[in-house]
This record gives C-alpha cells, structure tokens and sequence, in this order.
C-alpha cells in the first residue's frame, strides 16, 4: 500500500480533516500534521507540599514540617517532620479526642501552641507543641502562650472525616503589649 | 526479531517477538503480535487488533486501528484513528483525533503540586470523529465560531484559598460560582442565604449543599425545613435565614455590573487583558457636550465588539467601630467617643456585590464636628472579580448567558489573619504627644464600653475640625487583614509606571537604570494584558505592624 493511499485511508477512517482550527490554549503548543493536530504540553512542576500540610488518618493528624518562629512544633516531644538529630524517624501523630469537640458544633482545630521562654520572650528556647484544641482563640493577657490554627477537623459524630489546611507557611509570633498607658498590662500574639 | 526494516510488511500474523523493531512503517496488519516492546515507530500500521504489550512503543503515528490494544504505556498516538478497547493507556502522550474511549479517572493526589491540575471528569464516552479528546490535564473547549481550543492544565486540581470557580447554572439560568475555603484567623465564613434562595438554585430543595459542620448533618435536613410539608414536596420557610459554611461549597449567586463599551456611568475601570480581547472601552459623557455625547451613546459597535460583565466577591468581618459626637459650646469643644457594636446577626461572611468599592478614606468628605459620625462596623476586603465575556458583535446591554467566557481576577490567595486595635483610652490619648493639649477622661457608660470625653480648647471652627478629625484617624477602630506567611511569598505584578529615559548630561549613552526601568514596565504591561492574576506563589498581604 502506497504510503498516500495509506494517509487517505487513515484520514476517512478517522476524519482528520476539520472545518474548526484547533487553537493552542494556555501550557500547549499545536502542530498541524498530515495525520491531524499535534499537541505537546509542559511538563509538570515539581511536587511541592507547604508547611503544615495535615494528613487525616485514622489514628489522627500529621503534620509536614513546618516552623514557628524558628522553631518546629512537637508531638509528645517529637519533631512533626520525624527527624530528630538529622535521622528522619516516624512521623508523630496528633491525637484527635473526640470528647473536645463542643456539643453542637462539630469543629475543632489543631492548633501550634507557642510558650515563651522563662525570660517571657520568644527565642530559641521557647517551646512549639501541637494541640488539639476545641477553639483556634486563645485568650492570655499575660502573653504566656499564643496559639495558631494550623488546621480545622470536621467532625462527623466522634469521627473525623475531613481537615482543612490553614496554615500554608512558616509562621513568626510576634508578642505585643497593647492598651500602652493603661492601668492593666495586655500582651497579645500576633503570627505573621 | 530485531530486525529494524520492516516496510511495507503486509501480514505480521503471530508475531510474537517483535522487541526493539524500530521501524514498522505501513505494516497493515500485525494481528496478534504480542510483543511490540520498543518498537520506535509504527507509523501507519493500520491493523493492530490484539497486540498485547506495546510498553515503551515511542510512535503510532497514523495507527488507524488497535482494537483490543490493552497495554499501550508510554505510546505516542498522535492520530491513532480507532482505539476502542485499548485498554492500557497509562503515560501514553496526549491523543488527539481518534476514537477511544475515556480514560481512567485516577484519584486526584492530595497536596499542592505546583502547576498541576485537576484531572477530567465527565467526558463523553464515544466523540465523533470531529472530536477532540482530551486527555489527563487537557481540556478542550469550543465555541460557535470561534473554533477549538485545546488547553493544559486548564483546572487546577489544588485550589488556592480563595479561588473562585463560576459556573453556568443550566436549570434556572443564571451565573453562579463557588469559592474555596479559606479561612480568617481560623475561622471559616459563610455564605448567608434564605432558605427560598436556596431552594430555587434547583426548585425543590435537593440541591445537596453537603453536611452542616455545625451539627454533622445535611443542610435542609432539619424538620424545620420540613414542618409545612404536606404532600411529599418538602416545604420550607422562605424567610429562614441559612449560614452556609464555604466548607460547603455552597453555590453564590452573581450579580453584574456593565464594564467597557456598554458601561454608562463610563467609570467603571477596563481591564487592558479584556481591550486585547475585543472589549471597547466605554465613551465618557461630556456634561459640557451633551449632543455629541449622546451622538456616542447611539453609535453603533464596531464589528466584533465584545461586552463584558463584572461582579465582586467579598469577605465581610464585622468588628466594632468608632462613633463621634462633637458638641461646640464657645470655646469649649466636647467629643465623645463611643464604641460601635457588632451589628446583631452579622457574621463573618463572603457576599457578591455586582459594583462594590472599599470603604474611602476617614477625611473624605467628613466633617465631624457638623454631627455625628460612626465607623461601619466591619472591614472588608475583596476576594476577587468574576467577569463575563460575551461573543462577538452582542447587542448592548445583553444580559450574559452560557455562551459568555467567564474569567476571575483573584485579589487574594491565602488564608488570612484580622485584627483590629485595642479601644482607645483616655490614658492613651492623653499619653499621645501629637494630640497634647487635650484633655480625655472616661464618661459615661454606654452599652457597656466606657466613653472616652475629649475636652479642648479651639480657637476657631478649624481647630476643633482638625482636632476632632486627628482623634478619629488616631483611633479608628478598623482592623487589617495580612498573610501569616513571615512576611514571604509575594508574587506581584512589577509596577507598571512611565519612567522617563534621560540622556546623562555629558551626553554618553542612556540612562541605564531608566532603561532597566522602563523595560520592566514594560515588560509588567505585557504581562498584565496576557493575564489577570500573578503567578504562583501569588500575592501574599503584608502585616500592619500598626497593631503593635
């Protein structure tokens, strides 16, 4: 079979032929070819996952590593990220109680909780823990602990079904003193 | 066999080893072959029926017919005219004019991959033979005249937060759109709806909005909803009013405003990416030349004019504001400052708004020591403008339908922190050295929330104007909204502004930092017409160290 009554054949068995150009739209370039269009997109970008990406198990949430000020939270003394002294080690799982969740509301959140030093600044000796809280609002005029909604739990009944992402990058806490002049002292965190 | 010349070969019947033949040009019928490991090229191989295992085939160009074809990863199958039963597709290139069925829908992969999208559901099974099948990450879209469009990644499969998807509601012909979640200290906003509104969005309230995380069950599930019910039709109180969570995804209803050609009031601001696709800007009317302004209103559209619709989404936060009452007697000024309450069912919120503008300056056409003046209790910030395109040569003043293109400019990207600063204090006024001279006490108590009293001395009207006026831009109660992000990931736009070019004074050469300069402007220009939002990783709001 001769190679153009071969194109013939393939064009009428498969209409190649359009009364439509086809248009390269965004990520695409086209190319008209005797057999038809060809299209070849770009590649795909590198996986990429933020900081504090939750993953919701079965036994609770895991975090990817992420830091506040500088520091990365801890599960019952654990990294979330798993390394400890540069050894990537199992990840810690944050428990999930169901009995924390408020009746009739059925939200909670995990949350990183920063604890200032004994000087009463954050610095490197401050300490970073994740929590299961039922609120992300932490009320402490002392300015003792600050907290930060990493990720919202959706609750159906006493199990968890779905988590939604809040805190996308590293985060700084900054602790100010409010209400300056004022007979009582007001310390609030703010992460940045 | 590896023999790598096999032109022309009419009957391959059985050909069980075919590993590394890199050309097969115009084998007509290669039934049973079962091993095409590596085969380079099959250009025009019309009869593939039953080969088995085509892994790492590089190129089947032409191939008009691979019924049964089950493992074809890695193929190249620009043109493969039939591939109905060809099972195995995986990795396979794109595949354009050809008949196969859809592939398998892989579950989309949690996390953000960067510059990925969302794979397609819903596609026909069969496609005429004019059709374009799309594969992973591809769409194709088509309109009336306008030809096909064949797009990557059209739909990312990570949302930002924030990200808006307008979407054409068939049943009762409207635009509507969703919004991703996001999140505002940790809290999620709600879309407020009546309970009518909701019913209507498809007439008998089964629209499945998903489960009320306030109480773990299905939205409209509560025998309120149902306590009028007479007949089997679910009956439901039109007025309630419902709090539906963006986690959600409940479905908003657009309003719109004219943009461009068909925009009376002409004030309305333009996009350039929309100028380039064909929107004409809209003629201002002259007041000092009302008959060639009018000449304008009726001139007809040039050929191949496109309108354009716009509407505002929305995050509304209440918070307290600030109230002012001054009272002049003399000499003697007397301001009383009052805290503003939370209005009563007020929530944080999104809402569409068709014209929508932020809240202008304080010192804009205020005047506090003529009455009373009182911040709105709430701050807001846009999410982002869902505009319409019509097709060419639309009558003005169309309302849009499905054939319009919906495009959204996101105005933000992440979640968001909000705070507002602490109730000002007649200790802290008085300790503010830029308002020495006054004299603040707490007065009265109102609603809970001590006045703060101002008492000065003016010497004219002016004074006690600048006075009053300094006090309220001093201690607004408004709040400001920033990206807990560490003051990192921004990706904005360059500054678009005219930099003039200036020839040094000793006359050698150009001014290179102008050069720089105007070529990033005008390189921003050119983005900004190609696109409407910035690039990953977006746009991040920066902290208002104010509050500290």
């Amino acid at each position: 079979m001769a190679t153009a009554d071969l194109y013939a054949n393939v064009a009428a068995a498969g209409g190649y032929m359009s009364t439509f150009p086809v248009k390269p739209g965004a990520g695409l370039r086209t190319v008209y070819t005797p057999f038809g269009y060809s299209s070849k997109g770009i590649a795909m970008g590198r996986l990429f996952r933020h900081p504090f990406y939750p993953w919701l198990g079965p036994g609770g949430v895991r975090f990817a590593r992420g830091l506040v000020s500088y520091i990365e939270p801890t599960i019952n003394g654990v990294p979330i990220s798993g390394m400890v002294n540069g050894v990537q080690g199992q990840q810690p799982v944050l428990q999930l109680d169901p009995a924390i969740v408020a009746a009739g509301d059925n939200r909670s959140w995990a949350c990183a909780e920063i604890t200032v030093d004994s000087k009463g600044q954050i610095s490197p000796d401050s300490t970073v823990v994740m929590a299961h809280r039922q609120t992300w609002f932490l009320q402490d005029p002392l300015g003792q602990t600050g907290r930060c909604p990493v990720c919202m739990i959706l609750w159906n009944g006493k199990t968890p079904w779905q988590v939604f992402h809040i805190l996308y990058f590293n985060a700084t806490a900054v602790l100010a003193s409010l209400n300056a002049g004022g007979a009582t002292p007001l310390k609030q965190f703010f992460f940045i | 066999m590896s023999d790598d010349k096999l032109h022309g070969a009419e009957e391959l019947d059985g050909a069980n080893g075919l590993n590394a033949a890199p050309g097969l040009n115009a084998a007509a019928s290669v039934h049973g072959a079962s091993g095409l490991k590596g085969a380079g090229e099959l250009g025009g191989a019309t009869g593939l029926h039953g080969a088995s295992d085509m892994r790492g085939a590089t190129s089947l160009n032409g191939a008009a017919d691979l019924h049964a074809a089950p493992g074809l990863h890695g193929a190249g199958l620009q043109g493969a005219a039939d591939l109905k039963g060809a099972s195995g597709l995986g990795g396979s290139a794109p595949v354009s004019r050809n008949h196969m069925p859809a592939p398998a829908i892989g579950r989309p992969k949690w996390g953000d991959r960067q510059g990925s999208r969302k794979e397609l559901s819903g596609l026909p099974e069969n496609l005429n033979a004019s059709a374009i099948m799309p594969a992973s990450r591809a769409r194709v879209s088509s309109r009336a005249g306008a030809g096909r469009t064949l797009a990557m990644r059209p739909e990312p499969y990570w949302l930002h937060p924030w990200q808006i998807t307008p979407r054409w509601d068939g049943t009762r012909q409207v635009w509507t759109s969703t919004i991703k979640a996001g999140f505002v200290n940790g809290e999620c906003p709600v879309y407020v709806s009546t309970a009518a509104a909701a019913q209507s969005v498809n007439g008998n309230n089964s629209l499945d909005y998903g489960i009320n995380p306030l109480d773990g069950q299905p939205f409209f599930s509560a025998w309120v909803f149902n306590q009028n019910n007479q007949g089997g039709t679910p009956a439901i109180a039109p007025a309630t009013t419902v709090w539906l969570p963006l986690t959600s995804n409940p479905l908003i209803d657009l309003s719109w405003e004219n943009i461009g050609f068909d925009d009376l009031s002409a004030s309305n601001p333009l996009p350039l990416f929309f100028q380039n696709l064909g929107v004409t800007p809209a003629t201002p009317i002259d007041p000092d030349n009302i008959d060639a302004s009018a000449a304008n209103l009726l001139a007809p559209a040039p050929v191949g004019n496109r309108l354009l619709r716009g509407c505002s989404l929305v995050l509304h936060q209440p918070r307290t504001g600030l109230a002012s009452n001054v009272s002049i007697q003399g000499l003697n000024v007397t301001q009383t400052l009052t805290l503003s309450q939370i209005a009563p069912g007020d929530t944080l919120q999104v809402y569409a708004a068709a014209s929508w503008s932020p809240e202008t300056a304080l010192a804009d056409g205020i005047d506090p020591t003529t009455g009373d003046y009182t911040e709105p209790p709430y701050d807001e910030i846009l999410i982002g403008t869902v505009y319409l395109l019509s097709p060419p040569n639309v009558a003005a003043g169309s309302a849009p339908d499905q054939t319009w293109q919906p495009y959204v400019q996101h105005a933000i990207f992440w979640n968001l922190m909000w705070a507002q600063p602490q109730p000002p204090s007649a200790a802290a006024i008085n300790q503010d050295n830029s308002l020495s001279g006054l004299v603040a006490s707490v007065g009265l108590l109102a609603g809970g929330v001590a006045d703060v009293v101002v008492d000065s001395l003016a010497d004219t009207i002016q004074d006690a104007y600048d006075n009053a006026l300094n006090i309220l831009e001093a201690y607004s109660m408004a709040g400001s909204f920033w990206t807990p992000a560490s003051g990192g990931s921004t990706s904005l736009f360059p500054p678009v502004a005219p930099v003039a070019i200036t020839v040094p004074p000793n006359g050698h050469g150009m001014d290179k930092n102008a050069l720089i300069a105007a070529q990033q402007a005008a390189a921003a220009l050119a983005l900004a017409s190609q696109q409407l939002d910035p690039d990953f990783p977006y746009l991040s709001i920066p902290f208002n160290t104010g509050l500290l």
